[in-house]
């Protein structure tokens, strides 16, 4: 399983979104936990060791970009790679730079196209999604 | 018998008789005394003082007889006193003058007679000294010789009487007078007693003159009076007489100031008998001294205090008395000024144009030389530093009883420089008000809405119209001025017209009539007119004043402004529709990528060879209600969107329209982590066009949402609450209220406070717009510890708009 051993936090306020996505990675073999926004996103950071994060850009009680400030402030032993999902926002080329984001997507993405950008900042080289 | 002849001087001789008022008196013994010596020394047996009076000889004593008077006719004595010497008849049978005398042929029968002449030192000869015999006999010369002396001695009697009697009158005329004196009159002898005292004594003191007589002065005047008295008394005694004046306490009748005159009465020799004294209550002609006095003082104070100025001058103008209010004016003082005459070097008498005033034309000098009273002349008094002092001048001409030119003439000058400086300023501004009236013209004039005035005491006649109201009505100044409403309006016009004056002329404030349609030169046009009433000095209407303003252009202008600004309000929508889109892309790119992940999900799973049919029909429905989901934000887009203004009124579900409401803006909110609190009753229906409540429900939420986007824990709360017929809506954010200077213009279209470019300032008042088309209200609510607004509608709206629930199946 090309995810295994990597853990995989997901954070979005709407459930059947977040559903998919950890069912997605699991499915890889990925250890998958949930957020519903940045705040508990934070406490899950802060007891879990993260290899990525794939966030929701809005959501009450904490949006995607501030949670990446906060991650980015607290200095984690280990660096997890960002991935933004976004409505139609805007994200600026500095905010991108800075948060040191790995990709945006836009809704509705594509599972394939993200699963495999995941697995590439990663560092999993050949990752078959024949039956994905 | 031949009677007697009358005196030559007899009517001053019956006078000189009178004069001794002797007739008709009782016997007196010197009289008696005398008769009898004659008749001893004649050896007669009768003796009489015979007067002769106008029609009888009367006897002041008659020895021997018992007449007292007989006829003179047949008065022997009447004879005698026509004689010069003694008459002496022997034997009156041999007598012609006698024989057949009554006196002879009867008792007494007379026989002898000798009668010697009572001779008064004036010469007049008042009858005689008789002795009479019933025999024939004659006299020895010295009987004769003795007969005149005792003739002499009666005469002498007589004289002697008559001055008794002439002391007697002058005593008691003296004691007359002493006695009605008011003052005290008295004699003191040399030991203080009275000698004499006059009645006055009795009022002052109490006591009769006789019993003042012989007391002394300290039993009648009192001690103390006298220890003043004293001294005086010890002067008048060296022989120098007193005056005094001095304040007395007398014994009764208390303190008197009296002025005394004490007179010494000495003899020829110098030797003392007594004092003379006379003593005069002045207390009261004191008292008027000084009553007289105190009122010239008064006067002379009210002549100096007086405000105008007063002068007298004489018949040569040279001024005589003078008050200090005239001395003030002149501006010299009292002895610089009395004694001088108008043409005094030191002061000038100018007229009102500052000619010097000649002196024919002073107004003394006319009163002076015409007799008549100058009233009120205006003059100026220049003064030597060339000050003038302006007066009105009255000049009074005094006469003396009956004199036919007057003596001097009285003036009065009454300082009216302050009065002239006013009227000078008065000019002044007078001439600065008509040049304002000028402006005043000339703006009415080129002023470009039409202006008349109506004489309100004048049942509204036009007395102001200008150029534009020329212009606007076709009716020139000249016709119009001094005409009525009714003269150029229908009947129906006019009245309107005048029930607004009369409305304005009551009221102090402008009544205003926004458009009212007038017929004018170019034909129908919307006047705006407003009216207002112009007071007089004392505060009664007397001018309506009217501005009237064509309005046609303005309006169809503002008709024009009204369409830009729907198409404003659409387009401000679509601009809210923008500023949404954001959240509503988001809102539904959530939904796509839900069915996305879910589609790929089930293609997976049917690639599987163990189809579980159960999961993929629970995921297939969630699916559907992604699906259903995002139809109904297109929906509420197309609600939103869409004008609903002529939409009939529904009965609606609140519950509904803010859940549509919410539907839009959730994502927003989201995003900007503002907690949404809902609080609303189940089942609350209203009649509404619910896609407008939408809108102003948006509307409040979206300006909260960015009027807290700074602070911290941000909320929106919306309440709903129910309140008889009506229900409140309240939106309430966390902020803490709108400044004041902000709330009133809140509600106006185009105010704004957010960033150019973010708002267009139409929201609320579009929105009220809306709540008034309900028959609701929209208000801030100033009362509210947090930022809130209230829409408040009526549950039903009237029947007529009210269209029956219609659900759509």
């Amino acid at each position: 399983m090309p995810f295994t051993g990597l853990t995989i936090l997901i954070v979005d306020d709407e459930e059947a979104l977040r559903d998919i996505l950890a069912e997605d990675f699991r499915s890889l073999g990925a250890n998958v936990i949930e957020a519903k926004n940045g705040a508990t996103a934070l406490v899950q950071i802060k007891s879990h060791k993260c290899d990525a994060i794939i966030t929701d850009l809005r959501m009450p009680g904490g949006d995607g970009l501030s949670l990446l400030r906060k991650i980015q402030y607290l200095k984690l032993p280990i660096e997890p790679k960002f991935f933004l999902c976004s409505g139609t926002d805007q994200i600026s080329q500095d905010d991108i730079r800075s948060l040191n984001i790995s990709e945006v997507f836009e809704k509705p993405y594509n599972r394939r196209s993200l699963a495999r950008t995941v697995a590439r900042a990663l560092g999993i080289a050949d990752i078959d999604l024949t039956d994905f | 018998m031949k009677l007697p002849q009358t005196p030559d001087n007899e009517n001053l001789r019956l006078e000189a008789l009178q004069g001794y008022d002797i007739l008709d008196t009782s016997p007196e013994p010197q009289f008696d005394d005398i008769t009898l010596l004659a008749s001893q020394i004649c050896n007669t047996p009768i003796a009489l003082v015979s007067l002769v009076d106008q029609n009888r000889q009367w006897f002041k004593s008659h020895h021997g007889i018992d007449a007292t008077e007989t006829p003179r006719e047949v008065a022997f004595c009447a004879h005698a006193i026509n004689e010069s010497e003694p008459l002496i008849v022997k034997d009156t049978a041999l007598d012609d003058r006698f024989k057949d005398n009554p006196l002879v042929t009867d008792g007494p029968n007379v026989k002898f007679y000798a009668g010697a002449q009572l001779i008064t030192p004036m010469g007049y000869k008042l009858g005689t000294l008789c002795v009479i015999d019933h025999s024939a006999r004659h006299l020895s010369p010295i009987q004769i010789q003795m007969l005149e002396a005792l003739a002499r001695q009666v005469v002498a009697q007589l004289e002697l009487r008559r001055l008794a009697m002439l002391a007697r009158r002058r005593e008691k005329f003296l004691e007359t007078i002493l006695g009605s004196l008011p003052g005290l009159v008295s004699y003191v002898d040399i030991n203080f007693k009275f000698q004499y005292c006059n009645s006055a004594y009795e009022k002052w003191f109490k006591m009769a003159p006789k019993d003042c007589v012989g007391k002394s002065i300290p039993q009648v005047i009192g001690d103390d009076a006298f220890k003043i008295a004293k001294p005086y008394f010890e002067q008048v005694f060296a022989g120098k007489p007193q005056q005094f004046e001095r304040s007395i306490p007398f014994r009764s009748g208390g303190n008197r100031i009296v002025a005394v005159t004490l007179i010494p009465d000495h003899d020829e020799s110098g030797n003392m008998n007594g004092v003379f004294n006379l003593v005069t209550d002045i207390s009261d002609l004191r008292k008027n001294e000084s009553t007289a006095v105190t009122k010239a003082n008064q006067l002379q104070a009210l002549f100096d205090g007086m405000a105008e100025g007063v002068m007298v001058m004489n018949a040569n103008g040279k001024i005589i008395s003078v008050n200090d209010s005239a001395l003030e004016i002149i501006g010299l003082n009292r002895p610089q000024i009395v004694g001088s005459n108008a043409f005094d070097p030191r002061w000038t008498s100018i007229n009102e144009d500052l000619s010097t005033c000649s002196s024919e034309e002073l107004p003394s000098y006319l009163a002076m030389t015409t007799g008549q009273t100058q009233r009120r002349r205006i003059m100026g008094i220049r003064h030597h530093n060339q000050t003038v002092r302006w007066v009105s001048i009255t000049a009074t001409p005094i006469f003396k009883s009956d004199a036919t030119f007057p003596n001097q003439v009285l003036m009065t000058l009454s300082d009216i420089t302050e009065l002239k400086r006013r009227e000078a300023e008065r000019d002044i501004s007078n001439a600065q008000l008509s040049a304002s009236k000028r402006l005043l013209t000339s703006v009415l004039e080129t002023l470009p809405v039409a202006v008349f005035g109506k004489d309100i005491k004048k049942q509204f006649q036009y007395v102001i119209w200008n150029k534009r109201a020329e212009e606007l009505f076709g009716t020139s100044a000249e016709k119009c001025l001094g005409t009525y409403d009714s003269d150029h309006f229908t009947k129906e016009q006019a009245d309107f017209f005048r029930s607004k004056d009369i409305e304005a002329s009551l009221s102090s404030e402008i009544i205003d009539i926004p458009a009212e349609p007038a017929q004018t030169a170019a034909g129908t046009v919307i006047l705006h007119t407003r009216k207002v009433v112009v007071r007089d000095d004392q505060g009664k209407p007397s001018i309506l004043l009217g501005v009237s303003e064509d309005i046609t252009a303005k309006i169809e202008a503002q008709k024009t402004i009204h369409d830009q600004q729907i198409k404003l309000i659409a387009s401000t929508k679509m601009s809210a529709l923008g500023e949404m889109a954001g959240g509503i892309a988001h809102e539904i790119n959530n939904p796509l990528a839900i069915i996305n992940g879910k589609a790929s999900q089930l293609k997976r799973m049917l690639r599987k060879p163990d189809l579980d049919i159960e999961k993929l029909t629970t995921e297939l429905t969630k699916i559907e209600a992604t699906v259903e989901r995002i139809s109904k934000i297109i929906k509420g887009l197309r609600v939103f969107s869409r004008n609903s203004d002529s939409d009939p009124m529904e009965r609606s579900s609140v519950n509904q329209i803010i859940e549509d409401t919410l539907e839009l803006m959730k994502e927003r909110f989201k995003f900007d982590s503002i907690e949404l609190r809902v609080n609303c009753p189940p089942d609350l229906w209203i009649d509404c066009r619910p896609t407008q409540i939408t809108q102003i429900l948006s509307n409040l939420m979206s300006n909260a949402r960015d009027a807290i986007s700074s602070i911290k824990e941000k909320w929106v709360a919306l309440d709903v609450k129910i309140n008889a017929d009506r229900v409140h809506i309240t939106v309430t954010d966390c902020g803490l209220g709108i400044p004041h200077a902000v709330v009133d213009k809140l509600m106006q279209p185009f105010f704004t406070t957010k960033e150019v470019g973010k708002g267009t300032g139409l929201g609320l008042s579009i929105s009220k717009g809306i709540a008034e088309d309900h028959k609701g209200h929209l208000r801030y609510n100033p009362n509210s510890k947090h930022t809130q607004f209230e829409l408040e509608l009526p549950i039903q709206q009237p029947l007529q708009v009210t269209l029956p629930v219609t659900k759509s199946a």
